[in-house]
């Protein structure tokens, strides 16, 4: 039985309820990425919080914390194998218990791991790669200021970057925007929460944002020490797939 | 040992991962002008800690310039031993010399930068920091400069091949973390994994160790891998050949360096 969820972490969670609970799954798919095999029966699923929860914790106490926080970095990564990696992970985790975290080098651990690892190295890059710029917003109490970030990040790691940002920039609110994915973090007074953005929606930027980028830009060119100069160590640190979007890179 | 405890701090820190998550999509769109700035009162409602403040509480640094000077290698990791044992020294950075103005005390202007040399110095530092080496062991009186073409771990297994070949099933964490090609993640994994299961050579890779260097150390489950006898001069040979092919980022011969340049 092919499982479809609706893309929803708690979605796939119900999945793996059903894989244990009635029929074994053979895969498990993202509702609108699916197609059809012939003779391969299929079925929705419906998200249940009740039944997510349950799954949920039955991962954390029964496998380990460090899994339970594997399958949701999996969860969020891009890749299309990401569902059998978890499901095939979890399986196993099942069945050894806390021992599957040591296994480093089972082919489903390591798949798991590797997958896994990705996606937090690039919540970490890009706490470091986010370049603010300044948008003025017009509300009722006049013209405000809005710092905005825009990212294309592989994977799906807006949330990962959450907790940095707002403990951050406590006093200023802020939006980064996921571009792939057409979403936004909006964070204001420390609390902070995802939702979808249109980017035509978005204010102008302010008329000394040219200016500060421009000394931005000088700056970086100008505290580079010229017999340091190694640009293997720099794509390394910062990949090129960033690069549009950093002030320093572009103008 | 940073990395090796990281996993457990990794548990602790986890608590409710899933639950600290408030920022899960939601389906309503988003006003902008909910996103107001934040008032003064508000900042000032803060409590103010209460505890004395210690001094330098993230610990302190220093940096040495290397190539300025003539001291030796040997001197400089010294240094730095006494300043992380005597000092608790949170780190020390090397800078390689860049000549900016002509002394009769100082090198020539047309000196290239020693960046190979600080680049091993960094390695001998981390051999010190995380993995239990003692400034000695890694030079002495009688070579008091780092090989610039091999790092300084493989350098020291080579004048230490009485050591291996190390099995890796069960050598302690002390001995593992001496074999050139095995960090300390690797550690942390072998000691894990082989509590539940052997470890044959195929996981080594997926588990992280280097092989091309680490192959020559090692046996695991009784067998060696390397490819001949452990010879010096042989093995010697390898591992520089090994380490050009695949280092790019770093110009082993300074003479070509300086070409680049001038």
């Amino acid at each position: 039985m092919d499982y479809l969820y609706d893309g929803s972490f708690e979605g796939f969670l119900c999945c793996i309820y059903l894989h244990y609970y009635e029929e074994k799954a053979t895969g498990i798919y993202p509702q609108d990425l699916y197609q059809n095999k012939l003779l391969q029966p299929w079925r929705m699923v419906e998200t249940d919080e009740a039944r997510a929860e349950k799954v949920y914790e039955a991962i954390g106490s029964k496998i380990s914390e460090l899994s339970l926080k594997r399958v949701y970095y999996l969860f969020l990564s891009n890749s299309e194998e990401k569902e059998k990696i978890a499901l095939d992970y979890l399986r196993l985790g099942f069945r050894m218990g806390s021992k599957v975290d040591s296994l480093h080098s089972h082919p489903v651990v390591y798949n798991a791991q590797q997958l896994a690892q990705k996606v937090s190295k690039e919540a970490h890059l890009l706490t470091g790669l986010v370049r603010f710029s300044v948008l003025e917003v017009d509300s009722a109490e006049g013209v405000k200021e809005l710092l905005y970030s825009k990212i294309e990040p592989d994977h799906d790691v807006l949330e990962l970057l959450g907790e940095h940002f707002s403990d951050r920039f406590k006093g200023d609110p802020f939006l980064i925007h996921d571009a792939r994915r057409g979403k936004a973090l909006y964070s204001a007074n420390g609390q902070w929460y995802i939702a979808p953005l249109d980017e035509k929606a978005l204010p102008d930027q302010s008329e000394q944002e040219k200016a500060y980028r421009r000394m931005w830009k000088t700056y970086f060119d100008t505290i580079a020490i010229e017999q340091r100069i190694n640009p293997a160590c720099q794509k390394r640190m910062m990949p090129v797939r960033y690069w549009k979007n950093l002030t320093e890179m572009r103008l | 040992m940073k990395q090796i405890t990281e996993t457990i701090a990794d548990r602790k820190q986890l608590g409710s991962a899933f639950h600290s998550y408030p920022g899960r999509p939601s389906t309503a769109g988003c006003d902008i002008r909910y996103l107001q700035p934040m008032g003064a009162e508000e900042f000032a409602l803060e409590p103010r800690k209460k505890y004395k403040e210690r001094f330098a509480p993230a610990g302190q640094s220093s940096q040495m310039i290397i190539g300025a000077a003539g001291e030796s290698d040997r001197q400089i990791i010294k240094t730095s031993e006494s300043l992380y044992q005597g000092f608790k020294m949170k780190r020390v950075y090397y800078s390689a010399y860049i000549p900016i103005i002509s002394s009769p005390v100082l090198p020539p202007l047309m000196t290239a930068p020693p960046l190979v040399r600080e680049h091993r110095l960094y390695q001998s530092d981390w051999l010190m920091r995380f993995y239990g080496f003692q400034a000695d062991e890694i030079l002495d009186d009688e070579n008091p400069f780092l090989d610039l073409e091999m790092d300084p771990k493989a350098a020291w297994a080579l004048r230490n091949l009485h050591l291996f070949p190390v099995e890796i099933n069960k050598a302690s964490k002390e001995e593992l973390l001496r074999i050139p090609g095995v960090g300390t993640v690797s550690v942390g994994r072998i000691l894990r994994q082989r509590r539940v299961a052997a470890i044959r050579f195929e996981d080594l890779k997926k588990i992280g160790v280097v092989l091309k260097r680490a192959k020559y150390f090692i046996t695991c489950c009784g067998r060696y891998y390397g490819e001949s006898e452990l010879d010096p001069i042989h093995l010697r040979n390898c591992l520089v050949k090994g380490e050009e092919k695949s280092n790019h980022l770093l110009p082993i011969n300074d003479n070509v360096q300086l070409s680049m340049f001038y």
